[in-house]
């Protein structure tokens, strides 16, 4: 079992980087992007894996290749090094400088997708308000605040939206609906304790912080829409592509369970029918006497 | 460290893998339900309470209640005088109730011949039983607040405020039934609004993601539950309080029981006990005016009294379940038994049951009552209250 180990090691880590390899075909690899900006994040996601995979087979090959020679060979005189300056020059700077190229080549990505005041203006305004352990969220349903032109127009009365609910506000659960190319504005705050508003195929992520409202940005590319109108059960259907809305800030017993859902419309007159049925449910006063209430 | 040693650890660190298990099963076969031993509310003391329980005292409240001059009944006092009757109850409700992995509704409504478990929809439209698969997602989601037999005594339950609903009491807050109070129980679709909706402002979180079906299963095996923890607990009280039973026998009393608290639910699904409010007079600015008039006037419906300060300096009260809890605030904008206007109808016209706010259908109309909506809807907003001359500060 001299050289075992350092073959174990070996084929661990092959078996590792094999697995990881093949993911893509086996659909374990990333979630279907269907963002505007996913692209971006994607691509910097695949130079940084690049460049951790190639020292991740160097380091691990010199490791494994080390032990196999190395092991078991008793009475072996060890080498004294004092160590070996230029190498060691070497293996600091070139990191150095690759991960200050990592840290510049993301700037443009991070600015884009995460500072409030580079957010395009926005079709759509929503809050989503985290509470242990769902997504509460509101949607204006006064004209003044659907589209892009009516909410530049009505700029100072969106601020206050986002501070302070409105008496005709729709308010639902672990639902978040948008349409296909909308801009969507998030004004994410928590109830409690941080949260994080995570969805996967928008690559975005962005905790949510007690006291704050964060403004959070993302767009669906065209042709992405995932839900559609059923004529027969009267409501939306189930996302086609498995949207989900995730915590990802560990937030108590009921944090795995927080989830919601991503309904993208195919326009802006869907996205506005569901609203208007929707909130003509918020406001139902009369009873279906023959079938009770939904 | 030896070869040995190294080659049995990691060993053992391999294994752990096989040892998580991802279960989706049910209760063991083995589990009974527990007979009941926490004590059985059953007045408040005459003092209100100042504060609400601190966090992982809820199981104190009984002794507190006691001290105060409430009254409460211990069943463990049954061991002691009458064990043989306890172990008659215990057997007779495994009987008609089933085990958690295997529950089941054995009974007749009322005096008639029609079976329980149909009546209630306990079982689906092809026959298949809805109680087994409930318990398993009880299992899964509820357990841990509600406790095995829906106590809401699970682990979780004492470190939330409000702490989860104890079903063995058969009441619950929210019902759009117009039967009497004191015998009043939710509708299904009551139950299943408020597993889909969650209760905003506490603890209860949406279960909306989960399947229609899933639903109605968990609806089911939550009154499976009730119905069996309140006859525990109304046999138990006979027992205690050396009561005449049915026939003289345990046996008798418990089937008699079933039968009498199985017909409110059946009554509560029926067509003819849904709420029905006269139609909507509409959103105008003279209807919410009205209701202002309403809620603070002492003479109508006078809200002020319980909410007071537009429920901004609310008093603690007792519930009916012996915990602690008061009038909402309605400047919040937080409704727990649901925000559309119909709810807020159904709370007003019949009250909470449980939590001390009354019935006020009868004092008051039906176009009064949705005033009284109007006015609630138009509350939390500054901008309305402005816009409609509603003064509360």
């Amino acid at each position: 079992m001299k050289k075992g180990w350092s073959i174990f090691f070996g084929v661990v880590i092959a078996g590792i980087t094999g697995l990881t390899a093949v993911s893509p075909w086996m659909g374990w690899w990333l979630p279907k992007n269907l963002c505007v900006f996913g692209k971006e994040t994607d691509d910097l996601f695949y130079l940084i894996l690049w460049i951790v995979t190639f020292f991740f087979l160097l380091t691990e090959g010199i490791l494994v290749y080390a032990l196999f020679r190395y092991a078991g060979e008793p009475g072996r005189r060890a080498a004294y090094f004092h160590g070996a300056f230029s190498l060691e020059l070497i293996w600091t700077l070139v990191p150095a400088v690759i991960l200050l190229f990592i840290a510049f080549t993301q700037v443009q990505a991070w600015n884009r997708i995460k500072v409030a005041s580079r957010m395009p203006p926005p079709d759509q305004i929503m809050e989503v308000s985290a509470r242990q352990f769902e997504w509460r969220v509101r949607y204006p349903t006064d004209p003044k605040f659907l589209g892009q032109d009516a909410l530049k127009e009505n700029a100072s009365a969106v601020d206050s939206w986002g501070k302070e609910a409105q008496f005709d506000d729709l308010r639902v659960v672990n639902q978040i609906h948008i349409w296909e190319g909308s801009s969507v504005r998030v004004h994410l705050k928590t109830r409690d304790v941080i949260h994080s508003f995570f969805l996967p195929n928008m690559r975005i992520k962005q905790d949510a912080l007690p006291g704050k409202t964060i403004p959070v940005w993302f767009a669906a590319e065209k042709g992405t829409a995932n839900t559609k109108y059923n004529d027969e059960t009267r409501k939306w259907d189930e996302p086609t592509v498995d949207c989900d809305l995730a915590c990802a800030e560990l937030c108590g017993w009921g944090h795995y369970k927080m989830r919601g859902k991503l309904y993208i419309h195919k326009d802006r007159e869907d996205y506005e029918k569901w609203l208007k049925q929707a909130k003509e449910e918020q406001d139902r006063h009369a009873v279906d006497s023959a079938a009770g209430q939904p | 460290m030896a070869r040995q040693t190294i080659a049995g650890l990691a060993l053992l660190m391999l294994s752990t893998f096989c040892m998580t298990g991802c279960d989706n099963e049910g209760y063991s076969d083995d589990m009974r339900y527990p007979a009941r031993t926490d004590p059985i509310f059953i007045k408040a003391p005459d003092t209100q309470p100042y504060t609400v329980d601190p966090p992982g005292a809820l199981n104190q409240l009984p002794a507190r209640i006691k001290e105060l001059g409430g009254k409460i009944l211990d069943p463990k006092d049954l061991t002691a005088k009458k064990s043989q009757e306890r172990g008659q109850l215990e057997k007779r409700l495994e009987e008609k109730f089933g085990t958690p992995a295997h529950p089941k509704v054995d009974g007749k409504v009322g005096d008639s011949e029609e079976d329980l478990a149909e009546v209630l929809k306990l079982r689906d439209e092809d026959g298949k039983d809805m109680l087994a698969a409930g318990s398993k997602l009880f299992r899964r989601h509820c357990l841990h607040c509600h406790g095995l037999t829906g106590d809401g005594h699970g682990p979780t339950a004492e470190w939330v405020n409000p702490h989860p609903r104890d079903y063995r009491q058969g009441i619950f807050k929210f019902s759009s039934s117009n039967q009497p109070a004191g015998t009043r129980k939710p509708r299904r679709e009551d139950l299943t609004r408020t597993l889909r909706n969650g209760i905003e402002g506490t603890s209860m979180p949406s279960f909306g993601l989960l399947s229609d079906s899933d639903l109605d299963e968990l609806v089911s095996y939550v009154i499976h539950l009730s119905l069996r923890g309140e006859v525990e607990s109304v046999v138990m009280q006979k027992l205690l309080g050396d009561d005449n039973l049915e026939d003289d026998s345990v046996v008798a009393e418990t089937d008699k029981q079933v039968g009498r608290l199985a017909n409110y639910w059946v009554q509560a699904q029926a067509v003819k006990s849904l709420i029905k409010p006269d139609p909507y007079p509409g959103f105008s600015e003279k209807s919410v005016k009205n209701g202002y008039k309403l809620f603070i006037d002492q003479s109508q419906a006078g809200c002020v009294s319980c909410h007071k300060d537009f429920g901004r300096q609310n008093n603690y009260k007792w519930d009916d379940w012996g915990t602690i809890v008061r009038p909402i605030d309605f400047t919040s904008g937080v409704f727990r038994g649901g925000r559309r206007p119909i709810d807020l109808y159904w709370r007003i016209h019949s009250g909470i049951r449980g939590s001390g706010m009354s019935a006020f259908f009868g004092p008051l109309n039906s176009d009064q009552i949705w005033d009284l909506v109007n006015f609630l809807q138009v509350l939390p907003y500054p901008e309305m209250r402005r816009k409609y001359g509603i003064e509360i500060d």
